[in-house]
């Protein structure tokens, strides 16, 4: 947050996306009822979606304020995962069925072009969305949410979306393909249920605590090989919580140092890492005596002998 | 996920209010439009169930058959007087009038309109009488016809125009509408057709009419004669003879053809019984036809016969002056290259002038062209964009515009120009026609000042004063209308918005009522309020109306067209064809202004506006 104003953005932006979201899943819904227009009824679809990306926002600011508790020592991030995995589910089921219906009228063969209406008001979501983006942007960008970026994200592709709804609506009146716009709706449910798998896996992946991309991992493990001190990045174990990533390291340093001076080289790559890696939730550093390094033979040793 | 990598410039750093408000307003305007949609249907299905079963016998009582066929086509005419000698107003009917396009256009007698305040229609329509506010299109006076337009976009029964001269011996009928609810209707023949005839009556001499045995009483006036084919072959006029009572005439459809096609598309085809489709039952179908889908049957494929191809060709007609001619964009010769020249005449005055350009386009198209302020206004707006836009740009090269002084008035003037399109609506023709007599008038005046103010005494040496000899009239006078340049800042005193709308608001509504442009309002305002040199003052009245006239344009024709005052092509036509000729008139009257002594020119110029106004007020 580099500018005092951001707070307000920082405390609206949630109540924004849900209330302009809202109000553009109602009007391509009605409009698209009443124009007979499939594809802007399935493009409500796409702004209902982003009510409830808004929602989350709500709630996740508010969860992420949520101190760690006795019962939750690690933090309320997974909670996250749990909401994702419902709204993948409810979005793939919803543009399932829709799918089906859409999908049935495309083969049955009778197409009427939809009124006017339509596409003024798929342009009027383009101009919406795009404003959306635009703003939705900023304030991921300046509060650092990741969850906000991936409102930007979905504004953006729902003005992508609204582009090609618009585009059908041209074809089916003015170019003699009044199945076009059908057409235009199928292919939305299919983008939608793409979308909402993707969702789904992803937060499994996270509940499931799997580990943070490679380059992520990577990048981590050239930061913190780049510390004075640090002879060997020795184990970097990633996972999801929530939006962030949690970290744990286990270095290894010259055995000669004393315990203070490791401490401060694990330190200073905690704070290396922080500042550089986005995202970083949790990092906790270990060290250790390098492998290969004498205090580290005889270890080994003394381990073997106490084996046999 | 991944943040940008390079910072961005903050939202709320950028213009972002205006675009949220707009859309804001878009959104509630497309709910409007939406539930606009589903109530017309609603109402659609009403009308259609009062047409259905339950009522239909109880109509059947009241009103008889729907009509159809010549019947359908006839209306009468009603409206306001007031009388002349003690200002009454009073509500007559005038006599009848005959429908001839399905977009609602009327054909009368312009004696029988000619003193109506406003003009009512009363059509049969399926769902029975109706009456409608109508507005005059264009006269013709030296053959008694005017065009009337339906304001409604509803679908009309009409006549379809006998293009073949009517001829000696022919069977016709006669129909008019006296009271609105049943025709008269009188067979006859038609008894001489002799066109170069003069007839004398309203004052004036008429030829190119048809004499027949059919038209008998007042009533028919305005109405269609039709042949036995059921075409309209004239407009009925009964002309009283003291010597031998009532004669039956009539003006031949080829006549109307010929004045009217600029305005209108004659239909070649009777219309179908079928009840008028309207826009919103056709989407409406479509979605029931979504909803339930249906398989299209197949068709039997229709017989071409040979040789009916063109029976709706045009035959030569007997009437030479007004039978099929050259035309140019709709528009015959004569009145293409009249248009041209009136476009010519006051691109002269506003290059010579400055101002003044505006009185002679609008009332030249009113009284040399006949056509209403119906048409007039929407194509003064049209050609004001092209005339001062090119102006504007002028202005600017020579950096005469104080664009930054401008933009504040903007708003207002558009405003005030929205606010005077629909005022000007409901004026009358009389009060307009005052109005721009008015303002001829000051043109008129401030010409004879300027001419004073070059006839003033020249200051020879810096010591030697020469009295003045002006009277205070004269000085006012020149205080205002003159040349020179005003110092007398008075604007310290008054808020900024309260300035901005005193110097933007008068020129739209001006503009806005009467199509001119105002500027002999204007500029003096500009001069005296906002402390312009004349020039600057020139240009920045130029600006705003340009931009006034934009969103004048806009306005009016969509609102003319959405409530069915006319098509959209009609006025945009005729200011395309006006604007080239305006063009080289102010090139022309540039030129002019440097090889001609400019006093002369304002004598010639004062003349001119002299007669106008003289013209506005008491013809």
């Amino acid at each position: 947050m580099n500018y005092s104003k951001c707070v307000v953005c920082y405390r609206a932006v949630g109540w924004i996306g849900l209330a302009a979201n809202l109000a553009l899943s109602i009007l391509k819904l009605v409009v698209g009822v009443v124009s007979g227009s499939h594809a802007l009824v399935v493009d409500a679809l796409y702004s209902g979606k982003d009510v409830v990306t808004s929602f989350l926002i709500i709630l996740g600011l508010r969860l992420a304020k949520q101190p760690i508790d006795e019962e939750h020592q690690f933090g309320h991030g997974k909670a996250e995962f749990l909401y994702s995995v419902v709204i993948g589910l409810a979005l793939i089921v919803t543009t399932g069925l829709v799918l089906y219906f859409e999908a049935g009228k495309l083969i049955q063969g009778v197409h009427q072009a939809p009124h006017l209406i339509a596409l003024w008001t798929a342009i009027f979501a383009v101009g919406a969305n795009v404003l959306l983006t635009l703003y939705t942007r900023c304030v991921a960008y300046q509060i650092n949410s990741p969850m906000v970026a991936v409102l930007s994200k979905h504004q953006k592709s729902d003005a992508i979306a609204s582009v090609a709804v618009a585009l059908g609506i041209i074809g089916s009146h003015y170019l003699g393909m009044p199945w076009l716009d059908t057409l235009v709706a199928v292919g939305e449910c299919v983008d939608l249920g793409y979308m909402g798998g993707e969702v789904c896996a992803h937060a499994i992946r996270g509940l499931m605590d799997a580990s943070a991309p490679e380059e992520v991992v990577m990048q981590i493990q050239d930061r913190a090989g780049l510390i004075a001190g640090v002879k060997k990045v020795e184990i970097v174990q990633t996972r999801r919580v929530g939006q962030e990533i949690w970290a744990s390291l286990v270095i290894g340093v010259d055995p000669e140092l004393s315990v203070y001076e490791a401490k401060q080289i694990s330190l200073a790559v905690e704070k290396a890492l922080e500042e550089s890696i986005t995202h970083l939730g949790e990092v906790s550093v270990r060290f250790k005596s390098v492998s290969g390094s004498l205090p580290e033979l005889d270890y080994v040793l003394r381990e073997r002998e106490a084996l046999t | 996920m991944k943040p940008d990598a390079h910072p961005i410039r903050p939202f709320c750093w950028q213009e972002w209010k205006l675009p949220v408000l707009v859309l804001v307003l878009l959104f509630f305007g497309t709910l409007a439009w939406t539930y606009h949609l589903v109530m017309d249907h609603h109402v659609l299905e009403v009308h259609a169930l009062a047409n259905g079963q339950v009522t239909a016998s109880a109509q059947q009582v009241a009103l008889g058959a729907p009509p159809s066929g010549e019947r359908a086509a006839v209306v009468n005419i009603s409206g306001n007087v007031k009388s002349p000698a003690d200002g009454i107003i009073s509500y007559v009917t005038v006599g009848s009038g005959v429908l001839i396009s399905p977009t609602g256009y009327v054909v009368t007698a312009q004696h029988l309109i000619q003193d109506l305040a406003d003009i009512q229609v009363r059509v049969q329509t399926q769902q029975g009488p109706r009456q409608y506010p109508a507005k005059m299109v264009k006269v013709i006076p030296e053959h008694d016809l005017a065009l009337l337009k339906i304001v409604s976009q509803d679908q009309f029964s009409y006549l379809v125009l006998e293009k073949k001269l009517v001829q000696a011996g022919e069977i016709v009928k006669a129909l008019g509408d006296p009271l609105g609810t049943d025709a008269i209707q009188r067979g006859g023949v038609v008894t001489n057709v002799d066109l170069m005839q003069p007839l004398q009556m309203l004052n004036r001499s008429f030829t190119h009419l048809i004499k027949t045995n059919a038209v008998m009483h007042w009533s028919q006036s305005g109405g269609p004669l039709v042949n036995a084919a059921g075409h309209l072959v004239g407009i009925n006029l009964a002309v009283e003879d003291p010597a031998t009572g009532i004669m039956g005439y009539a003006v031949p459809a080829q006549v109307l053809l010929t004045h009217f096609q600029e305005l209108i598309t004659f239909p070649t085809k009777p219309p179908s019984n079928a009840p008028p489709e309207r826009p919103a039952d056709r989407w409406w179908k479509q979605v029931q036809t979504m909803m339930q889908a249906q398989a299209d049957l197949g068709r039997h494929v229709a017989v071409v016969t040979p040789g009916t191809a063109n029976a709706g060709a045009m035959v030569p007609t007997a009437d030479p002056d007004h039978g099929p001619q050259l035309r140019v964009l709709g528009y015959p010769v004569a009145t293409f290259f009249g248009l041209l020249f009136l476009g010519f005449v006051s691109g002269i005055s506003g290059g010579m002038m400055t101002m003044g350009g505006g009185i002679i386009k609008v009332t030249g198209l009113m009284w040399f062209f006949g056509y209403g302020l119906l048409l007039v206004r929407p194509v003064a707006y049209i050609t004001n964009i092209f005339m001062y836009g090119a102006a504007t740009l002028r202005y600017r090269r020579e950096g005469l515009l104080r664009f930054d002084l401008c933009k504040p008035l903007i708003p207002w003037a558009m405003g005030g120009m929205v606010f005077g399109y629909f005022i000007g609506n409901v004026l009358s023709t009389t009060i307009i026609q005052w109005m721009l007599g008015v303002f001829a008038l000051l043109l008129a005046v401030k010409m004879l000042v300027e001419i004073s103010e070059t006839n003033k005494p020249k200051i020879m040496d810096d010591d030697e004063l020469v009295p003045d000899t002006r009277t205070q009239f004269v000085r006012t006078m020149q205080h205002y209308f003159g040349t020179s340049d005003i110092r007398s800042p008075v604007s310290g005193e008054i808020s900024k918005i309260t300035l901005h709308g005193i110097l933007g608001l008068p020129m739209g509504l001006i503009s806005g009522i009467l199509g001119i442009t105002g500027g002999v309002i204007e500029v003096p305002l500009q001069r005296y309020l906002a402390n312009m040199p004349l020039r600057n003052a020139i240009a920045n009245s130029a600006t705003l109306v340009f931009f006034a006239s934009l969103v004048g344009s806009a306005v009016a024709l969509i609102h003319g067209t959405e409530n069915g005052s006319f098509e959209w092509q009609t006025p945009v036509v005729m200011a395309i064809i006006l604007t080239p000729g305006a063009y080289v008139g102010g090139m022309v009257g540039a030129w002019l202004t440097s090889v001609m002594p400019l006093n002369t020119l304002r004598w010639v110029y004062a003349l001119l506006m002299s007669v106008i106004a003289v013209r506005m007020f008491w013809i």
